[in-house]
């Protein structure tokens, strides 16, 4: 028995020197950020692992430009606006085929989007994206009737399963009606809501790849393993060089590295864990790649707080933290001091906004002001997310210096998201990255009921009605220097009541094999295989 | 045979626990147990007075991820605090939730276990398949549950492994109850008028207590290991100032490349302590006579 | 014996009702909601009231239960609220893994495990015998997930000898393996080593010896199936903390199994998936428990089925 035990661990071992990492030529292999895609189905899409294979599946109207990431024209090759903004009127691409190669037409359009809309296919934040402001969003989405409303209870509205707002005008001409005028709608068709499949395809559940017209089609998902793409035979643009992909499902980013080093993944995660490592060794070093991410850590404040309902106290706060030594220690780097609402990467980023510059003298003038002259106990409440329990520890060590003592308290994800819900924390961290580069998205984190569910006291601070009249404003506007301003001012009058306390602009990196040249990751930090090179 | 010796050698008759005391000395292995325990106990308890630096404080500017030094022997982790502190006042948070934690358990098995042993029938019945049920639930459900109701506190770690803990020393107190029952003594005692209760709490219980210890220690172990999981899996104590040694393993999941020494330390805290644990309720089994099974 | 085997099936009944019902509640008084975590930051009030209808748990308490309990009467286990496939299917994809993961664990354990024990009683307090003792200590000593850790550190990361994590070919089971079959291993060590011991000064083994049988014969025939009985009986307790074991293990080694996907659907509150897997691992449970005692009258005719 001894005997066979240990002819089977060598056996094992053996094994592993017949593991083959080589990868081949016109292939390529990389990993999955978080885990993996929890569909195919870019309606349903609506996580980073979901959106990796549906933005290199599937196309929709709108394209954005991987590097300026503004709407460049993609199935529809060109469009019209009317007057008052609400009327779009898209014509289609001749030529373009899908991978079962059917030819596109306005029907597949409006199939696409019907399907978006309907609850039973299209999440809620993915279709919400795309269609809430279009006409026949309502009905498409009816409101669930509330408990105890009328007698007796109302029958819920079923869904029209159908958006009345997108039309089909001729063969390859669609019109979409909006309910009210909002320029950042093109911008918004660029996301995987808003894109197009053929009609009748797409199952009940994600596991069946969508027809599509993009560079690539799935060619097998292997559950909790890896998803394969090939080249698609039938698609209308310039074919890619990278014939063959395989997308590993590799969680722990630290195995990433590994399998990087060892030459099996031509793209990996590279942890901030790490960095020190990866930057002292000249051949990793070389293929270190850093893209910020359109994103802002912020701490989300409950403003009915008797203590931080007292701007003095948020001020105090803002102003103790020592956001340069958390990025160069916690984040080694990736990253740049926050200061406001708008990343850098924005139109409406201002580099010489600088509110929170550190200034522990004030801040102990703040807490003294504020009734707190021997320092104050705070407690932030957080996610399980590693790094980010880092970035709070660390600033709690930096505020330390100011007398604030700052208590990390970190639970698992539901349970602090309904206690954010419940507005029973003095505040939380956290990570808003933008879903599309427009200052808008960034300006609902303040608004009382676009983010209802961790919007505590937002509603009811004396500053809302402004900021809400000048969103009203800034989003029907034309995208230009007068929309910018008006942003702007909603940044100058949140800082100023020091409506979240900003931390940092995130950035993001990645080995990337020195053998994939043109634009593996686009600025938006997605992996694109169709804009690769081999080497 | 060693015991016979004993008191040969010794003038006067022994109590059972002397005589227990006495062999449990004689074994080197639970020597070394008995050390371990009572040194852990002591770092929990004047862990103010022992670790050198702050545990919670650290100095991000100067010792963010710095290997082991003379200044800082276990090295010091992302936020700039000393590991060594940190290790130290892991041991009161972990023999805290651990005593506490079994503590419940035993109150919880020894009663339960001991009515379903006395009573029997469909008493015994339906507790003994409750116990089966708990037998098959995951910790990691209880252990969620407990937090969200009873709110993020360490009060609910020690009742989610209270909760699973108390089914193994029910079972083992039913047998012993279901034996002790038709003992003589008892029939006796029984025939003397005495009532269930005194009977359960005169009569059965001393006469069990000896596995009970026994079990108890071992467990102790089992319950560190539990609550390092559960800290590992992210459901430990929330407050993350708090160094648990489970906390601290999950802290340092991202270094283990970078920093061999933030995973390790806290690791062997956790090894030598549960360690000492089942040398010292292995030597009790031996110097109480215990039957293992 | 099929007899005792339908009888010990009816018992069983009654406990996984118990099971079930306490894994639907437990679920359910969990803080977190679905559809929140579905609908992340950003959607409103209004589209979060459309999921929970969508999903069903906005129905009361008892409507809902008996909605999932009528299904998995049926084998129905319904769907994920997260993937949206059934629940059977996903346990369908893991369990193999799991299996797989579980039974190299096992064979290592009793691989090692049982040679050790008997070389540390022949050789009793021999240097040997110090040794294995020592490891069988630490085995049941080791947090599962650090051992994982220290295998990761050394074989992975500084020798580069096996794949740290994922599925899919043989080398990606040898650490978790390793890992996972270490408590077990402890445990029958120090068990074969105590009856082995036990064995040895027994007068049938004396009479063997004396008859001029050889040690190999000795141990072989007599000792070895007299050491059978209690090897078997902690075998069975071994394989539930295994299970247990192994769902640590998953989590480290990114390993695409039913611990892994618990854990996944614990923190996603995706209460069928939840509901389905701890079925299933109860399930497991009980059935290698039978198993067990089914091998008892095998292995000591004295025991009977009752």
């Amino acid at each position: 028995m001894r005997r066979l035990a240990f002819s089977v661990l060598i056996i094992g071992l053996l094994t592993v020197f017949a593991v083959s990492v080589a990868a081949q030529d016109a292939s390529v292999t990389v990993a999955f950020a978080e885990s993996q895609p929890t569909t195919l189905d870019p309606a349903a899409a609506r996580t980073n692992d979901d959106f990796l294979v549906s933005r290199n599946v599937c196309e929709g109207l709108l394209a954005y430009d991987p590097v300026t990431l503004t709407p460049v024209p993609a199935l529809a090759e060109s469009w019209t606006v009317s007057e008052d903004g609400l009327v779009y009127t898209f014509t289609l691409r001749d030529g373009v085929t899908f991978s079962d190669g059917s030819a596109l037409d306005a029907a597949d359009v409006k199939y696409s989007f019907d399907r978006l809309s309907d609850p039973d296919i299209g999440t809620s934040y993915t279709a919400g994206l795309v269609l809430r402001d279009v006409v026949g969003w309502a009905e498409a989405r009816p409101a669930a009737p509330r408990v105890g409303e009328g007698t007796p209870t109302p029958e819920p509205i079923p869904p029209a399963r159908a958006i009345s707002g997108v039309e089909v005008v001729a063969d390859n001409q669609v019109r979409i009606t909006l309910s009210r005028p909002i320029t950042s709608f093109l911008t918004r068709l660029t996301l995987p809501g808003g894109f197009i499949i053929a009609e009748g395809s797409g199952g009940a559940d994600g596991t069946v790849p969508p027809v599509c017209t993009g560079p690539y089609v799935v060619e097998e998902w292997s559950q909790n393993n890896y998803v394969r793409l090939s080249a698609n035979p039938n698609y209308w643009g310039e074919a890619p060089e990278v014939q063959e992909v395989t997308i590993r499902v590799i969680p722990e980013a630290s195995s990433q590295v590994i399998e990087f080093e060892a030459g099996s993944l031509d793209i990996s995660l590279a942890p901030e864990a790490d960095l020190p490592r990866i930057r002292s060794d000249a051949t990793l070093s070389a293929q270190l790649v850093t893209i910020p991410t359109l994103s802002n850590y912020n701490l989300r404040i409950n403003l009915n707080d008797p203590k931080m309902g007292d701007v003095r106290i948020r001020r105090a706060l803002a102003l103790a933290i020592n956001r340069q030594l958390i990025i160069d220690t916690v984040l080694q780097g990736n990253g740049v001091p926050a200061d406001g609402l708008y990343p850098p990467g924005l139109t409406t980023f201002d580099p010489d906004f600088a509110p929170f510059e550190r200034d522990l003298d004030e801040v102990r003038r703040l807490l003294t002001e504020a009734g707190y002259p021997n320092g104050i106990e705070l407690t932030v409440r957080t996610d399980q997310n590693e790094t980010e329990n880092r970035v709070l520890n660390a600033m709690a060590a930096t505020v330390a210096e100011a007398g604030i003592t700052l208590i990390v308290n970190s639970t698992e994800a539901s349970v602090y998201t309904q206690d954010r819900t419940a507005c029973t924390m003095e505040m939380g961290g956290i990570r808003w990255t933008m879903d599309y580069p427009d200052p808008e998205n960034m300006v609902v984190l303040l608004l009382p009921n676009a983010a209802t569910r961790i919007n505590c006291g937002y509603g009811t601070v004396d500053v809302a009605p402004q900021i809400e009249a000048l969103y009203n404003q800034g989003i029907s506007l034309p995208l230009g220097a007068e929309r910018d301003a008006v942003f702007r001012e909603i940044e100058r009058i949140a800082m100023d009541a020091v409506l979240i306390i900003p931390v940092y602009h995130g950035a993001a990196s990645r080995l990337v094999s020195s053998r994939l040249g043109g634009m593996p990751i686009d600025n938006n930090g997605t992996i694109r295989f169709a804009l690769m090179d081999l080497q | 045979m060693s015991a016979i010796a004993e008191t040969h050698l010794l003038p006067r008759p022994q109590s059972p626990t002397r005589l227990a005391l006495i062999r449990l000395s004689k074994n080197p292995a639970s020597v070394i147990g008995f050390i371990i325990v009572a040194m852990m106990l002591l770092c929990a308890i004047f862990a103010p007075l022992i670790a050198p630096y702050d545990p919670i404080q650290g100095d991000l500017a100067n010792l963010y991820v710095k290997p082991p030094s003379l200044e800082h022997p276990f090295g010091t982790d992302a936020v700039g605090r000393d590991i060594l502190s940190r290790v130290i006042y892991g041991a009161q948070i972990s023999l805290k939730i651990a005593l506490a934690a079994q503590a419940i358990a035993l109150g919880v098995g020894i009663t339960v276990g001991m009515i379903a042993g006395f009573f029997g029938g469909w008493v015994d019945l339906l507790i003994m398949r409750f116990v089966d049920i708990v037998m098959a639930f995951p910790l990691l459900i209880v252990a969620i549950a407990l937090t969200g109701v009873l709110g993020s506190s360490e009060l609910n770690i020690i009742l989610a492994l209270g909760f699973v803990n108390w089914t193994v020393t029910a079972r083992i107190v039913r047998s012993q109850v279901l034996s002790a029952r038709e003992m003589e003594y008892v029939t006796a005692a029984r025939g003397l008028g005495a009532g269930s209760l005194r009977l359960m709490t005169r009569h059965i219980l001393p006469n069990i207590i000896a596995p009970v210890i026994v079990v108890g220690t071992l467990g102790l172990g089992g319950i560190i290991l539990a609550e390092a999981s559960l800290s590992f899996l992210g459901l430990g104590s929330a407050q993350q100032a708090t160094p648990s040694w489970g906390k601290m393993l999950t802290e340092s999941r991202a270094f283990i490349r970078s920093a061999w020494w933030m995973p390790f330390f806290p690791g062997l805290a956790i090894l030598i302590t549960v360690l000492g644990f089942n040398l010292l309720g292995d030597g009790l089994r031996d110097a109480l006579d215990v039957r293992s099974r | 014996m099929l007899r005792y085997l339908i009888a010990r099936l009816v018992q069983f009944i009654p406990t996984l009702l118990g099971i079930y019902v306490l894994t639907f509640v437990m679920i359910r008084v969990l803080p977190g909601d679905p559809a929140q975590f579905l609908e992340g930051d950003r959607g409103d009030e209004q589209s979060l009231a459309a999921t929970r209808a969508r999903l069903g748990i906005d129905e009361p308490l008892t409507t809902q239960f008996w909605i999932f309990f009528s299904d998995a009467v049926r084998g129905d286990l319904g769907r994920s609220f997260i993937t949206r496939r059934p629940v059977a299917d996903m346990i369908a994809q893991t369990f193999p893994n799991t299996a797989v993961l579980g039974i190299c664990a096992m064979l290592i354990a009793v691989g090692i495990g049982i040679p050790l024990g008997i070389v540390a009683a022949i050789a009793h307090n021999s240097i040997w015998d110090n040794l294995s003792r020592l490891i069988a200590l630490i085995g049941v000593s080791i947090p599962v997930f650090w051992l994982g850790l220290q295998l990761q550190i050394i074989f992975g990361l500084s020798l580069r000898l096996l794949p740290v994590s994922g599925s899919g070919q043989p080398a990606h089971l040898v650490l978790p393996s390793v890992a996972a079959s270490f408590g077990m291993l402890a445990v029958l060590m120090r068990i074969t080593r105590s009856s082995a011991l036990e064995a040895l000064t027994q007068d049938y083994i004396r009479t063997a010896r004396s008859k001029g049988l050889t040690q190999r014969r000795v141990i072989g025939r007599h000792m070895l199936s007299n050491a059978l009985l209690p090897i078997v009986t902690v075998w069975g307790t071994g394989l539930a903390s295994l299970l247990s074991g192994t769902l640590l293990v998953e989590v480290i080694f990114s390993y695409p199994g039913m611990g892994r996907l618990l854990v996944d659907s614990i923190a996603s509150r995706d209460y069928p998936s939840v509901q389905g897997l701890v079925i299933t691992f109860a399930l497991i449970y009980a059935g290698l428990n039978l198993l067990v005692d089914l091998l008892y009258p095998l292995v000591d005719p004295r025991i009977r089925y009752t």
